[in-house]
């Protein structure tokens, strides 16, 4: 039995200053989405064929929008997805694209088509020379899968690209020389600002980026270790971007750490919102997790690692707080006996996602 | 979402091994020894912090290292001030030496061993292999040396990573680490025969120094060592090592500390102890491990102050949290311990001195 808080289910909820709504997440190894009440009750569930890679959330049409794991073309990499589905809300499928090469991050844009991440896979060592950084000879089984963001119509036709070997000066984002050269370089988030931009988290090289739509240039980058690599970057309606900084020991070791959710301005990449855990190794999640920004001011934060959604008030105040009962139970390759969660979202009761179809 | 119980949150009598616990927390001026309940049944105050830690003699004295402030570096785990305190506070022993650091022992025939920080010869320092580029210390690199002292603090043994050993390109820092010291010993441990284990930080390398040719005569240089502290000898001839699991390379859901027990003649490890999930159980820097006489480990997640005790099949049966937390910068606001001892009530250590430690 690990000496961790063994609660589960909602373990505070301020009803004055908690946002009302649904939490909709996925719990790591199981098949199903959840959409649960204030209270932790599961008032809606979407059943799923296979593992998500990596979640699933609501469209403002009211539908899921998942990816579910197709064993086709595995790399061995983590977050690999492959199947992208549509979902009504009584589970019947009403889009769906096969890549089998999806991995983590995929989403649907105002103008009908969806965006996501996909590995292509690199055999030739002349085009490895051109992958700077990371540990020499540490590729994966002779390979390095570099990253493509795809755009798709409602058709599957493929209607923009940008690939990292054609597109970016990879020079000026090495790997992290820690870090093996499976990946260049772990693209964990693909997220489109609300002008066509994309903005994109990779993993391994320690870096955030907005391409531009247009130029395919990336035009803002931020790199720090010390936020210890990051998750689910995004852009708010006031222009700053907002990101989960997991903390992990990439370079940093203490005296004490631990994640954080920051809110930087792009135009000078400082700080003007930051979330840490009190003490801070209350709040760590070395791997994936998220935030979200909601109407009221306040942050949803999902701590991954300990399957743990948590709102905060801009001043910090925990006011509505849950952790997953659902923990895998059965030999999963990667999660068994964890309640791990890559993302979740709120919604209220009369969002476009929700559409008052819960009270 | 870690460790919210402070105190003793496991205690399983029929299991865990009795005794008394002794800890230093990092930041904080006084040593303190716990009963099982989390109880502080002795302390003492040394007017000034650790450098890294305290441990209890079978003397039944302690043995304890004191920042100083002459001769900052700016390198961690800088001690200075050795001494030997009886059960009241008292000073029976000391030694100065204002480069001493992390570690520090005495040995059965009554001398004394510990490490200290010496800067390189620059012909010397060029030859580090490893680490990243431009990042030494403002004055170079400092080597590390091990002294051995008498009780009148006469010099009668020493070795120098520098200079005793000649091919440093086995042991390249890692990667993403400084290049301020060749190579942060962290730990010293006096092994028969007069020879020591080493554990050094930045390249993953903990060996056996011969007494005599002051080579290695035993290495482990490994990555999946992540930066390993607190190397020792067991009773068995196998070696024990907390191995950080820091800097690996994909921090996923497998990655976290382990605790490695392994047999020196083919390097195979023979047990070990990981947390259930992986990251459960993670320190990247300092900690510790002890073995029980009912061969549980005792464990020092030392980053988060967590002090708890494993069956050999991995059953938690006694944890604690610290809830000391450090007043100052570098420490604040955390709560880490270098390393901890167990000592049975009766043992030469305790010497009968305090009751029934449930």
């Amino acid at each position: 039995m690990p000496a961790i808080d063994p609660r589960s289910g909602v373990l505070q909820h301020n009803a004055e200053k908690a946002t009302p709504g649904y939490t909709l997440f996925t719990p790591l190894g199981l098949y199903n989405t959840y959409l649960i009440d204030m209270d932790g009750k599961v008032v809606h569930q979407w059943d799923l064929p296979n593992d998500v890679g990596n979640y699933a959330y609501l469209l403002e049409n009211g539908n899921l929008l998942a990816a579910i794991r197709t064993e086709e073309d595995n790399p061995k990499l983590p977050a690999k997805g492959g199947h992208l589905i549509e979902y009504d809300w009584d589970g019947n499928i009403v889009w769906e694209h096969i890549d089998h090469m999806q991995h983590h991050d995929f989403r649907r844009k105002p103008n009908g088509n969806t965006v996501y991440a996909a590995w292509t896979k690199q055999t030739d060592p002349e085009v490895w020379k051109k992958i700077p950084g990371g540990m020499a000879g540490e590729e994966h089984d002779g390979a390095i899968y570099t990253d493509v963001v795809r755009e798709i119509d409602p058709a599957g036709n493929l209607v923009w690209e940008w690939d990292v070997l054609k597109d970016m000066e990879m020079d000026k984002y090495p790997i992290d020389p820690s870090v093996h050269r499976h990946e260049y370089a772990h693209a964990n988030t693909i997220s489109p600002c609300p002008n066509g931009d994309v903005i994109i988290n990779w993993r391994y090289n320690n870096t955030m980026a907005k391409i531009n739509y247009e130029t395919k240039k990336i035009d803002w980058s931020l790199r720090d270790i010390g936020y210890g690599q990051h998750h689910d970057v995004q852009m708010l309606e006031n222009g700053n971007i907002l990101f989960f900084a997991n903390g992990a020991d990439v370079h940093i070791h203490g005296p004490e750490t631990g994640s954080q959710v920051v809110e930087v301005d792009p135009a000078t990449n400082e700080e003007v919102w930051v979330y840490q855990g009190s003490p801070r190794r209350s709040f760590v999640s070395w791997f994936i997790s998220g935030c979200q920004r909601l109407p009221n001011g306040n942050t949803l934060i999902c701590e991954g690692l300990w399957g743990r959604l948590f709102e905060v008030t801009p001043e910090k105040e925990i006011v509505w707080e849950y952790v997953s009962p659902y923990f895998v139970e059965y030999e999963h390759p990667a999660y068994t006996g964890n309640n791990i969660i890559f993302r979740c979202y709120r919604y209220a009761s009369d969002s476009p996602q929700i559409q008052g179809r819960l009270p | 979402m870690l460790y919210e119980n402070d105190g003793v949150s496991i205690f399983d009598k029929s299991k865990a091994s009795s005794g008394y616990t002794i800890f230093w927390p990092l930041g904080t001026e006084t040593v303190m020894l716990m009963d099982m309940s989390g109880n502080i049944a002795h302390s003492w105050e040394m007017g000034g912090l650790p450098g890294n830690y305290a441990y209890l003699l079978p003397n039944g004295n302690l043995l304890a290292a004191i920042r100083t402030d002459e001769h900052v570096l700016g390198l961690s785990a800088k001690g200075g001030h050795m001494v030997e305190m009886d059960w009241d506070g008292n000073i029976v022993w000391e030694h100065t030496d204002h480069f001493q650091h992390h570690d520090f022992r005495r040995l059965d025939n009554g001398n004394t061993c510990y490490v200290r920080w010496a800067l390189m010869p620059e012909d010397l320092a060029a030859k580090v292999p490893g680490g990243m580029a431009g990042a030494e210390h403002e004055d170079g690199i400092y080597g590390d040396e091990v002294i051995e002292i008498d009780v009148d603090g006469n010099v009668v043994w020493e070795w120098s990573f520098a200079t005793d050993i000649e091919d440093y390109s086995k042991y390249p820092i890692c990667p993403i680490e400084h290049r301020k010291e060749w190579a942060h010993a962290n730990t010293i441990c006096p092994v028969d025969g007069g020879d020591y284990l080493i554990s050094f930080r930045q390249n993953h390398l903990i060996a056996r120094i011969d007494r005599e040719t002051k080579q290695f005569t035993w290495e482990m240089c490994d990555w999946k060592l992540g930066h390993q502290h607190d190397v020792q000898k067991l009773e068995s001839g196998n070696i024990l090592v907390y191995a950080n699991g820091a800097h690996g390379p994909y921090h996923g859901p497998n990655e976290g500390s382990r605790i490695f027990e392994i047999d020196p003649a083919t390097n195979e490890t023979v047990w070990e102890y990981s947390g259930s999930p992986a990251y459960t159980f993670d320190s990247p820097f300092i900690s510790g491990c002890q073995v029980m006489p009912n061969d549980n480990v005792l464990i020092c997640e030392g980053r988060s102050g967590r002090l708890f005790e494993v069956t050999r099949e991995g059953e938690i049966v006694w944890n604690f949290n610290s809830p000391y937390v450090a007043p100052n910068a570098p420490y604040a606001p955390g709560r880490s311990i270098f390393r901890c001892y167990r000592y049975a009530a009766d043992s030469a250590e305790i010497a009968g001195r305090l009751g029934d430690p449930s």
